[in-house]
């Protein structure tokens, strides 16, 4: 019985390094996850952020389509070049997302303009073609938008439950916010449920 | 007295709005139908057999040939979604397109709403970019929709898409997906190894394992094990060990990921890109 000695010996010892070991495991793969769930949440957002940059980068054509065919009311023109402009200097994500949604509405009280008043716009191809673009830009910006919040609700989640918020705070993960006051503009924009006029 | 009468009324309005409030949670949930076929799913009876295996026919080439997976749908209602809220949902519930390459596409009409519903994969936006879709649907789908024959123009339209992804299925855009590395995996390999080794370690030679294995354990006496060998000699053994070796050997287990199911989808995904009239 010489040999089972030897685990009998040093229990002790291999069951404080067993419980290390694992303690080390869970302490590297929760950071691993918290370091996954973050860069998820920014890769979800900068998906947000390529389409409000494609719905930017159409603008131009639009408002040229539009004013070159019809005298649209320019009020609708100038608050979309605005928005656009606001959404280009924009920095942090809130002022981007705010500056976006304006865009997006300001392109859907446009075209709904349009629509009413210019049905003879309805008939050149080009100007489909563009609310063609347009409402599906819009649809990707919900979606990309429902995906990125849902990236942070899971973010906050499994940096706020116990006992990994204990470790998320030692590591400087910190709650994120998404904008509760934006909550509103979340909703499906006109365009985006494909209901052009 | 009254006044319990009117906490209990209460008490239970409050539970009513509850089990509605949990079923409406539920329900919202369960919108999506599951898919019955790869290629053709009419919930809503919209085409005849021929038209059906028609469509299915052409479908399976653009797969064969291209591995584009192109799916035609039609349902009662999208209620309470928006026409292209539920194509995205539904687009990527199914997960359809292969996964290396989102190269899928939903064609959906939707019955109360007499509405077409385009949702592109991710991989291919690029060949079949919104307004390409719809100036298609236009000249395919829209004139044979104001006379009244929707499927007509479902075929014709998914038969001018299917041009369009064949001739151009070289372009599809391959997504890079991240997925976890085996090197995430690494530190539980080496603790499962290091479980097992210790398992190893602290597993008793059992000595009669050659004529056999054990038998019949005779029970505990004096802090040691006794056991009986199937060639009729007997051992002692002690705990820790007899619990290695007798417990040690049971307990496997075996786990493979569940893939696919027969004939599903590859997987893709879409980001909301598509048409509708």
């Amino acid at each position: 019985m010489a040999k089972d000695s030897f685990i009998s010996r040093n229990k002790t010892l291999i069951i404080v390094g067993v419980v290390v070991l694992i303690l080390l495991f869970y302490f590297v793969g929760r950071y691993n996850t918290f370091i996954t769930l973050d860069q998820n949440v920014n890769g979800k957002w900068s998906e947000v952020e390529n389409q409000y940059q494609r719905q930017a980068d159409l603008i131009p054509n639009l408002v040229s389509v539009v004013s070159s065919s019809v005298s649209v009311e320019t009020d609708f023109v100038k608050e979309i070049v605005e928005a656009r402009t606001e959404w280009l200097s924009a920095s942090s994500e809130l002022q981007k997302d705010t500056a976006g949604v304006q865009m997006n509405n300001g392109i859907t009280a446009l075209v709904s303009a349009v629509a009413e008043n210019y049905p003879i716009l309805q008939a050149n191809k080009q100007y489909i073609a563009l609310t063609d673009e347009l409402a599906g830009t819009q649809n990707r910006i919900t979606t990309a938008r429902g995906r990125y919040i849902e990236a942070i609700q899971l973010y906050n989640i499994a940096i706020k439950r116990f006992p990994s918020n204990l470790l998320a705070g030692l590591y400087g993960f910190d709650e994120k916010e998404y904008y509760q006051a934006e909550e509103g503009s979340l909703d499906t924009p006109k365009l985006g449920t494909g209901q052009l006029p | 007295m009254g006044k319990k009468k009117v906490k209990n009324f209460l008490v239970k309005q409050v539970l009513i709005l509850f089990v509605i409030l949990f079923f409406l949670a539920n329900t919202s949930a369960q919108e999506l139908p599951n898919f019955q076929d790869k290629y053709v799913n009419d919930f809503a009876h919209l085409f005849d057999g021929n038209e059906t295996s028609q469509l299915r026919a052409l479908l399976i080439n653009v797969e064969q040939n291209t591995t584009a997976e192109v799916v035609v749908v039609t349902i009662n209602t999208t209620s309470p979604l928006s026409p292209a809220q539920y194509r995205t949902e539904l687009f990527n519930f199914w997960k359809i397109g292969k996964e290396d390459k989102d190269n899928g596409l939903l064609i959906l009409y939707s019955l109360t709403e007499n509405r077409i519903e385009v949702e592109t994969g991710y991989g291919l936006e690029g060949i079949l970019p919104d307004s390409k879709l719809g100036r298609m649907l236009d000249d395919y789908y829209v004139p044979y929709r104001d006379n009244g024959n929707v499927s007509q123009g479902i075929i014709l339209f998914t038969q001018e898409v299917a041009k369009v992804i064949q001739a151009n299925s070289h372009e599809v855009y391959s997504v890079p997906k991240i997925k976890n590395s085996f090197y995430d995996w690494l530190p539980y390999l080496i603790f499962i190894a290091i479980i097992i080794i210790m398992k190893f370690l602290s597993r008793k030679r059992i000595k009669c394992k050659k004529d056999g294995l054990i038998m019949k354990s005779l029970g505990l006496i004096g802090g040691y094990y006794i056991y009986k060998c199937a060639n009729g000699h007997i051992h002692k053994i002690s705990k820790s060990a007899y619990y290695g070796a007798f417990m040690g050997s049971g307990g496997g287990s075996s786990s493979g990921f569940g893939s696919s199911f027969g004939g599903g989808f590859g997987g893709g995904m879409s980001g909301g890109g598509g048409v509708g009239r």
